[in-house]
């Protein structure tokens, strides 16, 4: 009996000392999807997109849009809750949109607020918005989700498999970018479309950043090259343009990248020379008149071309943003960095980029045509 | 084991004669006596014999002559059978100077007319005696046709007449015949409804404890086979056969075994359970650790493992000891079926005790404190589903959880044709209505009818399966993955502190454990499996 007690009693503490405190039903709680920052008058505007049902069987999601301002970001997703008949739960939300000003003026508050946050998650992703205020954004309507925030996520995760034209913007990575010396931060950047029909958002190249601070735009083609110098590039259509094979003069061919392998390493000889080399494999399923891929002859000549409008842009590129910009995007630094430690410490940043001399070596093969996944042969 | 501990629960569940009624069991002192802690396990394997306990049931009773005399012996009789109509007496006797008389008394209905006629009546009426006969005639001259046991005690008469015998009383003779003409109907032997298997034999056992042991002899056609009587309850006076396969089983469990049935007082123990929970030990564990089972071909399997197993009269139902938890995911067809699927049913059985006892827990640990763990599909879907449900889903899962069991126990007592009818109006339409109104939400639904199909696979464990979800539930409605954690944590360190008659009832003792290790989460083929006997 005396055991039956105890055991009676601690059961009866269990729910009456702990019990239950953080226990919230589901929709007891507001869900967010994502939120958008913009900059105001008193400091941030902060616009949280929120996931919402009618329930029942028959039930569809909606969103909803709340907003607040206050002069940190803390303050507006506090002053958020009092909008909200609900707690707000930040445990699915996906992406941040970034406003060009509020970029401009630098990031660092925003990552602060994600990793400091126990609900925000720190694979979460990081856009910025071209030309509108990123709040525009939850006003187009997205084509596959009725939530704008999931459909520009998962497009960002369809570009970073599909297309890679530009870097995955998350959070974690951001922050490793901002503080790791010999590079710097490159987001993808949304931009929005209007029309009479409906307004839409589409991923229009990148924004790439000095320090927390939005420095300026890649386009698409860019943001390519800068997967391939970096290492991270997975498949892709990119165009190329064919000058010397087609009978009537320039021609564009479009072929699919199936499988690259590569990236950015420096000279064992000399710290600052890099070598950027890959091997290119590719998938000819659209060919212009006049271009042929049934000979090696015919095939090798393409391959040439592809290679040497490759290497050619890699180069031109490269001496842009180290030269020009004064942006070390690609990571270089970072390589000398984990080449020679000391070295990086003895010279600044602006010298090494100057010093810096790029060599890129690709190897191209067209490995198959459209309709088959078989070596192509004579 | 500890002795102590079940002398405790037994004072507290059944304290001497607080409940005197019939029928009631009454634990006496000595039964509490038997149980005081005596140092040595007595299902130890390497444990002397225990000191025994001397118990009532041992104690000779002074024995209570037959008189010579019919009618004093009759009246004696009628006295003691005085209200049952049931029970009829006939006098007879032979022609000649010196007429043999006699009296046949037994109850109606439990004994074959034509027998007692046939080779007790009819040798006597046809006869003529004109002088006295002896003991030694009486058996080879008169009696010689019928199966039949002289005693003299008064009381052997009575206990004749109630299991079924004809008793007969002869003038001038200080002693009884009890015949062996038994005739009540039984039950033929038919498949068990609740042990159904695809393959195999379609034998089950009935309430006859001869046709019993005779099933199980046909499988075990060795004298090693042994069996012993032994009879339990006061007013029932239940005849009991304990089974083993000398050479095979652990002697100190036999003896164990025996000790515990011989120490029992109870008023009547009309079926196995009652037996099981007796002696099995770990009163408050929702676990049973003495099997069940109403297939011959099962007790047999059992027993050639090292078992024992308890028959007792007027029930199907065969206790086989010790008991492993494994054993609750063993079905009869994973020895008939291939060993690959065998195997692979029995994995599915073990994942559906963990779907059955978790997945309520761990959905309302994951949706109202770890919400950010799930998909967020999943979470979307389950969102829109939650949305306008007036109950808090602890509340919706037991309110689920509750009807399940209304509509399972409905269907086990009602009769098939009715069965249907309700699975159809409990499990669609009311489901469906209750989802529409928005009473509770369909992703619930379907996590708890996972959870209670998947139970539905472990009939052995029904109990066990229902008191550890509600565990779980609660554990983990209160502390989320924290609570979830403890409570499976509390239930593995629960089964790991269970012993079934002296041996380890989870995990595995190769020198104590009956079962082939390679028997136990899968089926190895037969020519991988040791051989049974460990002589």
């Amino acid at each position: 009996m005396k055991k039956i007690t105890l055991l009676f009693l601690t059961v009866l503490l269990l729910f009456l000392l702990c019990g239950c405190y953080d226990y919230v039903d589901i929709e007891e709680k507001a869900m967010v999807a994502g939120f958008a920052v913009d900059l105001s008058e008193n400091g941030y505007r902060v616009t949280a997109e929120l996931v919402s049902s009618s329930g029942g069987s028959d039930s569809e999601i909606q969103s909803k849009i709340a907003y607040s301002e206050g002069k940190t970001l803390s303050e507006c997703l506090r002053n958020m809750i009092s909008e909200s008949s609900k707690k707000l739960d930040f445990g699915h939300c996906k992406i941040i949109f970034i406003s060009k000003t509020a970029a401009e003026q630098g990031i660092d508050p925003i990552l602060d607020i994600i990793f400091h946050n126990d609900e925000i998650k720190v694979s979460i992703d990081l856009a910025v918005v071209r030309d509108n205020e990123a709040a525009a954004i939850f006003q187009t309507d997205p084509i596959l989700s009725p939530i704008v925030s999931y459909e520009a996520q998962k497009t960002l995760e369809s570009m970073s498999h599909y297309l890679s034209v530009s870097p995955q913007g998350f959070s974690y990575k951001a922050l490793n970018h901002i503080a790791s010396i010999g590079t710097e931060l490159v987001l993808p950047m949304f931009a929005i479309r209007e029309s009479e029909q409906r307004n839409s958002f589409y991923l229009n190249g990148c924004a790439y950043f000095k320090d927390d601070h939005l420095a300026g735009e890649l386009t698409e083609a860019e943001g390519r090259y800068l997967q391939i110098i970096r290492g991270d590039f997975n498949k892709g259509r990119p165009t190329f343009t064919l000058h010397d094979i087609a009978e009537g003069g320039a021609c564009c061919i479009s072929p699919e990248i199936t499988s690259f392998s590569g990236g950015s390493k420096p000279s064992p000889e000399d710290p600052y020379t890099i070598y950027v080399t890959g091997t290119v494999k590719l998938r000819m399923d659209e060919l212009p008149q006049g271009i042929s891929i049934e000979t090696a002859e015919s095939r090798e000549k393409i391959e040439a071309e592809v290679q040497k409008e490759i290497e050619d842009s890699i180069l031109t590129f490269t001496d842009k943003m180290l030269r020009q910009e004064k942006n070390d995007i690609f990571g270089f630094g970072r390589l000398i960095y984990h080449k020679d430690t000391a070295l990086t410490k003895e010279v600044s940043t602006e010298e090494y980029m100057q010093k810096l001399t790029v060599k890129a070596s690709f190897q191209v093969q067209i490995e198959s045509s459209g309709i088959s996944k078989k070596p192509l042969q004579d | 084991m500890a002795t102590g501990h079940i002398k405790k629960e037994m004072k507290m569940k059944f304290p001497e004669n607080v409940f005197p009624e019939k029928g009631r069991t009454v634990m006496k002192k000595e039964e509490i006596a038997f149980n005081k802690p005596s140092g040595k396990n007595p299902f130890g394997k390497n444990s002397e014999p225990e000191s025994k306990t001397p118990s009532p049931h041992e104690e000779e009773k002074p024995e209570e002559s037959i008189s010579p005399s019919i009618e004093k012996n009759l009246k004696k009789i009628r006295s003691l059978f005085s209200n049952d109509d049931t029970f009829m007496f006939r006098k007879f006797e032979s022609a000649g100077q010196a007429p043999l008389r006699c009296a046949v008394c037994f109850l109606d209905g439990m004994c074959k007319d034509s027998d007692v006629s046939e080779f007790f009546v009819k040798p006597v009426i046809e006869k003529t005696f004109d002088e006295p006969l002896s003991e030694e005639k009486l058996k080879k001259e008169v009696f010689y046709g019928g199966d039949f046991q002289t005693e003299t005690d008064f009381q052997k008469a009575v206990e004749g007449v109630l299991a079924g015998n004809s008793v007969f009383f002869i003038e001038g003779f200080s002693l009884i015949l009890v015949a062996d003409t038994k005739g009540y109907k039984t039950r033929a032997p038919e498949e068990p409804n609740n042990e159904k298997i695809l393959n195999g034999s379609r034998e089950g056992f009935c309430e006859d404890l001869m046709i019993n042991l005779s099933l199980l002899r046909r499988r075990l056609k060795t004298t090693d086979l042994k069996i012993q009587y032994l009879t339990v309850g006061e007013k029932t006076n239940t005849k009991v056969a304990v089974c083993y396969l000398q050479g095979i089983a652990d002697n100190n469990l036999v003896k164990g075994i025996i000790e515990k049935i011989q120490a029992i007082q109870i008023d009547g123990a009309v079926c196995t359970n009652y037996i099981e929970e007796l002696i099995s030990g770990n009163r408050l564990s929702p676990f049973k650790t003495a099997g069940s089972t109403e297939r011959p071909d099962a007790a047999a399997a059992k027993m050639l493992e090292g078992k024992v197993t308890v028959f007792v009269d007027g029930t199907p139902m065969v206790m086989t000891a010790p008991y492993l938890y494994i054993e609750n995911f063993i079905s009869p067809d994973d020895y008939y079926l291939h060993y690959v699927y065998s195997s692979m049913m029995r994995v599915l059985r073990i994942l559906c005790f963990l779907i059955s006892i978790c997945l309520p827990g761990l959905f309302v640990a994951l949706l109202t404190f770890h919400s950010q763990m799930l998909p967020t599909e999943f979470m979307l879907s389950l969102v829109g589903a939650r949305e306008g449900v007036p109950f808090p889903l602890l509340v919706e899962c037991l309110g689920l959880l509750g009807v399940f069991e209304i509509l399972r126990e409905t269907g086990v007592r009602v009769s098939s044709s009715v069965g249907q009818p309700i699975s159809i109006v409990g499990a669609l339409v009311l489901g469906e209505a209750a989802i529409s109104a928005k009473y509770v939400s369909a992703p619930t639904v379907i996590i708890i009818a996972m959870a209670c199909l998947s139970g539905l696979m472990l009939q052995k464990i029904k109990g066990a399966i229902l008191i550890n979800r509600l565990l779980v539930l609660f554990a983990s409605a209160v502390l989320g993955l924290y609570g979830f954690l403890f409570a499976v944590a509390g239930i593995f360190f629960h089964l790991l502190s269970l012993k079934s008659f002296g041996i380890q009832y989870i995990g595995y003792e190769e020198s104590k454990s009956p079962r082939s290790p390679r028997d136990i989460f899968v089926r190895l083929p037969f020519w991988m499996q040791k051989k049974n006997s460990q002589s």
